[in-house]
């Protein structure tokens, strides 16, 4: 009798628990809920989160050139966030409406794909564009730079005669030894075209097939398929590899300190970043102001001289000094050897390519 | 205190419920109703990452399992004082973060490769960074202190009287670990495996770095759909992973079941 008393008390305990459980669960629930709906750009904004692409120096090149001042300038308190342009976090952040990043660097494509899926807010301001170059301002995002992939060697292994094409990273018997490339077909599938002698202004659409069959000669040379920016210029400098792609930013900023590493901009591979306000986000007109802000000739030429990559609004290039004009895309010689990646193509073949690439690369 | 028990274990019930199955019921029912084909069957690229993510996944299970007996029998003969020391030593990886292992591990090879250490001479290009054998080196170091801890349960509950008994019959030290010791230790054996396989089969953080982007295992195709916004790949991909795994999981509870009676003859 006693023991039965017992065990429905502890039953009631337990229901009495698990009822206030819940209820907790639903108010903080409805918290939650309220005070999203009360968030809003009425309120004073305290912190902007900026997401930078790809970590490094290029993210200290953006907190040192843009963050900083802003936030001197504004008195808003600046988080730098990196990210791996994963255009699925984006999707996926914008459709459920949990939106923490207000300003995102993206790359070209996945802007045109981006602005066709509706992932991004209209600018509020935009920066005046008398000196910008061409299509770099849109309602929906501001270019920031126009960055390169280029090709990379080490000059020790080839101190008489250096590699200075495509065709010789192809080219195993002059150039011997293992070789490195970025883990995405964007980028890759060109250089094995213009490997194979596809002229430069002739590269789009790609002919993937060829490119394909191209890359399987020299698939077994290559050691490393790199995903990290300072990745390449670190296989360098241990002799894991001789040659590799790399983001011409990152070797800009070892100039000072790795004079052993050489590189070409023949057939480089140019591309945009924009930045762009995910749909949803609470600060609007403040992540606008910050971008704009960003576009000043004077913000620009700062960056340019700490990562260099080649600034868009081409005012910038009066507070650059000559030697390191020489360094950026958007330098006149560099940019005749160069080519820009087709962002139209890539949005919309991207996912095929990425699927095809796979399969390549693990058969 | 039935009634008790049936309310207490309906809410992790529930919990798995409402975070596990409904998404995969969701993701089928859109699957089946789908009016564009999403394929079932995995490609080839699928196939491939799936039987390479097995082959490193059994052999991380199974090395990493049997190089903590040792470590494990060693702390069963050790004195008190040495037995906190060695858990305190095994625990100590766990504290470091697994990005910072990773990189450990590649400026290690690194070194090893630069300086042309004779050992090296077994691999045919003096190459082990950036290689499957590298992948499934480290993921054996990263696991060994978990197949310890789920090992030790076992030990623990065994006193000497078994080793002794074996002495006094005339049999060595190993004969009585072989034949008294180990048997008992079985079903912590499987669970380790078991544990360390359904764990490494995800992995994508350990192959991504130190594979060199050659040597990829279905977490990183799946991290690749994911990067993309291919969401139902990325989903299918997962789904396959559980199919796979559920079969395994069956059969190892067959054994179980089946030691037990053996040894145990319940």
């Amino acid at each position: 009798m006693e023991k039965l008393r017992i065990e429905k008390k502890m039953l009631h305990r337990v229901k009495n628990f698990i009822k206030k459980f819940f209820i907790s669960i639903v108010l903080l629930f409805l918290i939650a809920i309220l005070f999203n709906c009360y968030s809003s750009e009425n309120e004073i904004v305290s912190s902007l989160s900026i997401v930078s692409y790809g970590g490094g120096s290029y993210q200290k090149s953006h907190i040192e050139s843009f963050l900083k001042p802003f936030e001197k300038f504004t008195g808003i308190t600046m988080n730098s966030i990196t990210w791996g342009a994963e255009y699925g976090k984006l999707k996926e952040m914008v459709s459920s409406g949990n939106v923490p990043w207000d300003v995102v660097e993206v790359t070209d494509a996945q802007f045109k794909r981006g602005k066709r899926e509706g992932l991004f807010e209209k600018l509020v301001i935009y920066p005046e564009s008398k000196e910008f170059l061409p299509n770099t301002i849109d309602d929906y995002g501001v270019a920031n730079v126009y960055w390169g992939t280029v090709m990379a060697y080490s000059y020790k292994e080839f101190p008489d005669n250096q590699p200075n094409s495509w065709r010789d990273f192809w080219d195993i018997e002059a150039f011997p030894g293992f070789r490195a490339l970025y883990d995405d077909p964007r980028g890759n599938l060109e250089f094995a075209l213009l490997a194979d002698g596809v002229d430069i202004d002739s590269l789009y659409p790609l002919d993937v097939d060829r490119a394909f069959e191209k890359l399987n000669l020299i698939k077994d040379n290559i050691r490393v398929w790199w995903n990290e920016g300072t990745q390449p210029i670190q296989l360098l400098q241990n002799k894991s590899i001789v040659m590799t792609s790399a983001w011409n930013g990152r070797i800009f900023a070892l100039r000072e300190q790795e004079k052993k590493i050489g590189y070409t901009w023949f057939g480089a591979a140019l591309e945009l970043d924009w930045w762009i306000i995910p749909k949803g986000s609470n600060f609007v007109e403040t992540a606008s102001r910050f971008i704009t802000f960003s576009s000043y000739p004077e913000r620009m030429a700062h960056q340019a001289t700490l990562i260099g990559y080649g600034p868009v609004n081409m005012e910038a290039l009066k507070y650059i000094e000559k030697d390191i004009q020489t360094m950026l895309p958007t330098y006149q010689e560099n940019w005749n050897k160069s080519f820009v990646i087709n962002a139209e193509w890539w949005s919309e073949n991207e996912t095929v390519m990425m699927k095809r690439w796979i399969t390549w690369k693990n058969k | 205190m039935n009634k008790i028990k049936v309310i207490l274990s309906l809410v992790p019930l529930v919990l798995m419920f409402l975070f596990f199955w409904v998404p995969i019921i969701v993701w089928l029912q859109k699957w089946v109703f789908a009016t564009n084909t999403i394929s079932f069957w995995p490609d080839s690229s699928t196939r491939t990452l799936l039987l390479n993510t097995f082959y490193v996944a059994s052999i991380t299970s199974l090395v990493s399992t049997t190089i903590a007996h040792p470590i494990t029998i060693f702390w069963w003969l050790a004195s008190r004082r040495y037995r906190t020391i060695l858990i305190s030593v095994m625990m100590l990886p766990l504290f470091v973060g697994l990005l910072a292992r990773n990189y450990s591990w590649i400026g290690m090879l690194s070194y090893l490769e630069s300086t042309n250490i004779s050992l090296l001479n077994i691999f045919s290009d003096q190459h082990i960074l950036y290689t499957n054998f590298s992948v499934v080196l480290v993921m054996i170091y990263i696991f060994i202190p978990f197949a310890f801890f789920i090992i030790i349960q076992s030990f623990s509950t065994i006193g000497f009287a078994e080793l002794n008994a074996g002495k006094t019959m005339g049999a060595s030290f190993f004969e009585s670990l072989h034949k008294l010791v180990l048997p008992r230790t079985w079903k912590q054996t499987i669970i380790s495996i078991l544990f360390i396989f359904a764990s490494s089969f995800g992995y994508y953080v350990t192959p991504r770095m130190i594979g060199g982007g050659k040597n990829d295992l279905i977490g990183n195709l799946i991290w690749r759909y994911m990067e993309q916004g291919d969401l139902d790949s990325a989903s299918l991909s997962a789904l396959i992973l559980l199919l796979l795994l559920v079969p395994l999981y069956v059969v190892s509870f067959i054994l179980i079941v089946r030691w037990r009676r053996r040894i145990l003859g319940r």
